[in-house]
């Protein structure tokens, strides 16, 4: 067990080294970042002292190992805007967007499950029929008219909910439910087709012959049996939301989050915050494929690690 | 029950090409859904198609005089335009139509270009294995642990937005996918009498995998090509709303509905429409998807 941790703990530490790399060297490409800091109006020795000091007259290579070095403990440079620390910047908007995307996958999850295993229950009926229907409308819609239709319909035409800010409860509802409808519908989709594999096999037809209730069969066999494809599902949907997807539900409902810093931070070119962003995206992505094989375990624990 | 047995027969038989095409025909006319989702997926790659001779107006000209006005059924809406104007008094109606272009022309590259080159690479590691597949497993778990909107929004910030970058950050975002269901596809094909058989009997490697394996993978990868490709829209609606995609004013659905983002509150139809439409061609995609699944599919009959 020790030695699988330690496997897994090496292989999360060079995917994070190898996204915060090609994030800081691809930046390199994009141009330089000097031209968008100063006015164009800049005397050349002005410009040429600047670079100097941020270090940017250096080769490549001696940037990058110099960052890597800084970057191992924890230090990613201070923002090229705001002159303070890039990796507290990179952490506060996250609180927000970890609140929105751990609702509204919560949400997503718990409803799915429950109409995707009705729809099982009963194949072809009516409450099957509604529930394909929810389903295909929550996976065809454009999140951003999603977003702005709530909006429209909620906020500025019946006024329930506020339009935009954050804080309270009611300023979570119309985002939630904006990003909740493409992981609800793909939920009920495979929680619908994985349960209809698992009830056509043959140790159903044995649980119900030793006469275990419906709901044992239905909950203990079959669900068992049917949930690694659903944990999948949440799990990457989960490492979608929380790593800057969110950005379009934020700039919609003003949500001052992760994706809504990732976009500034590119668009500003802000190299120290964007390599510490993506440091903490790509943390993230680990902890949840870690959470996503303890979940399959709990599912199924004859499964081995890896 | 007696239904299922009934559709599997005529499925499970041996038929011509031409026959199977009718059958398939004659399937789809009695699905409802389905048969409305193919109607309508037809007229909006018609539109697309025959845009410039069906469009009411210019896509481009601009009328300030007429801006913002609404659709006929409102007050105030008038016959000139029918699905009314946006902010710069450009009739939406030929901008939808057009926008239909860039759209679904954009998604239709990208399955093209994702598909054939994750299928190409999912086949050949599935088919050759050992030390090439894993070396192509191990890259697509790299790929899939880059948090994607990061990357998508560095590499355009790095080569610029426009339709040809849009359709190579959304095809790196999607070949991945394709290698991985290929691959599984060609390890279960892989196994069976008949490569056996094609083996004993002397084709080369690489006649058995495309003239025998690759035929039995055609339908499930359309499928999933056709799924990708509701994705595809989607995402590329995303991007080009966070202006990272198609640029104005070049008319695009996704473009179109951010453009509208200001005038939710007074001029809702700018942003209405085009989501509409982006929606119903998901949905007729989707739904489409499906059920070509079930139908090409014996084991799949009777579910959808």
């Amino acid at each position: 067990m020790l030695s699988l941790l330690k496997a897994r703990a090496l292989h999360s530490i060079i995917l994070i080294v190898a996204v915060v790399s090609v994030v800081f060297l691809t930046n390199f490409v994009i141009g330089d970042p000097v031209k968008i800091l100063l006015p164009p109006s800049t005397p050349p020795e002005a410009v040429e002292l600047y670079r100097h000091n941020l270090g940017l007259d250096r080769p490549i290579l001696v940037q990058y190992f110099d960052f890597m070095k800084r970057a191992f403990t924890g230090d990613f440079g201070d923002s090229w805007w705001q002159k303070t620390p890039a990796l507290p910047i990179a952490l506060r908007p996250f609180p927000a967007t970890l609140e929105l995307g751990i609702v509204a996958m919560l949400f997503a999850t718990l409803v799915g499950l429950t109409v995707g295993l009705y729809a099982s229950a009963r194949p072809r009926s009516l409450v099957d029929r509604i529930a394909t229907s929810i389903s295909f409308l929550g996976i065809s819609s454009p999140l951003i008219w999603l977003a702005l239709m709530l909006a429209l319909i909620f906020s500025v035409k019946l006024g329930w909910f506020p339009t935009s800010g954050y804080g309270t409860l009611g300023h979570m509802v119309l985002p939630t439910v904006a990003l909740a409808a493409l992981p609800l519908g793909r939920i009920v989709q495979i929680t619908r087709a994985a349960m209809l594999d698992e009830l056509a096999k043959p140790y159903i037809v044995t649980a119900r012959a030793k006469g275990l209730s419906e709901k044992k069969v239905f909950i203990k066999h079959a669900l068992r049996n049917a949930l690694p494809p659903i944990i999948t599902e949440v799990g990457w949907e989960t490492a979608l939301l929380l790593t800057g997807y969110t950005i379009i539900v934020e700039s919609v409902y003003g949500w001052p989050g992760f994706g809504f810093a990732t976009y500034n931070a590119i668009l500003t070119r802000d190299l120290p915050v964007i390599t510490a962003l993506a440091f903490v995206a790509s943390v993230v992505v680990v902890v949840i494929n870690f959470l996503t094989d303890i979940a399959y375990w709990f599912a199924n624990p004859t499964i081995r690690l890896r | 029950m007696s239904s299922v047995v009934e559709t599997i027969a005529p499925v499970a038989e041996p038929k011509k090409r031409g026959e199977r095409t009718k059958h398939l025909f004659s399937l789809l006319c009695h699905d409802w859904y389905a048969l409305i989702a193919a109607i309508v997926l037809i007229m909006m790659i018609s539109m697309a198609l025959f845009a410039p001779w069906i469009a009411p107006h210019d896509p481009y000209k601009m009328d300030l005089l007429a801006r913002l006005a609404p659709p006929i059924w409102m007050s105030g809406g008038n016959w000139n335009h029918i699905l009314g104007t946006d902010l710069l008094g450009r009739d939406l109606l030929t901008r939808i139509m057009y926008g239909a272009r860039v759209s679904i022309g954009i998604g239709i590259a990208v399955v093209l270009a994702a598909g054939m080159f994750g299928t190409v690479v999912g086949l050949s590691a599935g088919f050759v294995g050992g030390r090439y597949e894993n070396a192509v497993m191990r890259f697509i778990d790299f790929q899939s642990g880059i948090p994607y909107f990061l990357m998508a929004l560095t590499i355009i910030a790095a080569v610029g937005p426009g339709i040809r970058n849009l359709i190579i950050v959304l095809s790196i975002g999607s070949w991945p996918i394709f290698a991985r269901y290929s691959r599984s596809l060609m390890l279960t094909v892989r196994n069976q009498v008949f490569i056996d058989a094609a083996r004993v009997s002397g084709g080369s490697e690489l006649s058995i995998m495309v003239r025998h394996a690759l035929p039995n993978l055609v339908s499930p990868l359309t499928t999933l090509a056709t799924l990708e490709l509701s994705r595809v829209i989607l995402s590329e609606a995303g991007l080009s709303y966070l202006g990272m995609g198609v640029q104005p004013p070049q008319p695009a659905w996704g473009l179109m509905v951010a453009e509208g983002h200001d005038y939710v509150s007074t001029a809702n139809w700018i942003v209405t429409f085009p989501g509409l439409f982006i929606m119903l061609t998901t949905l007729s995609i989707n739904i489409f998807a499906t059920w070509l699944r079930s139908a090409t599919d014996p084991v799949q009959l009777g579910r959808a």
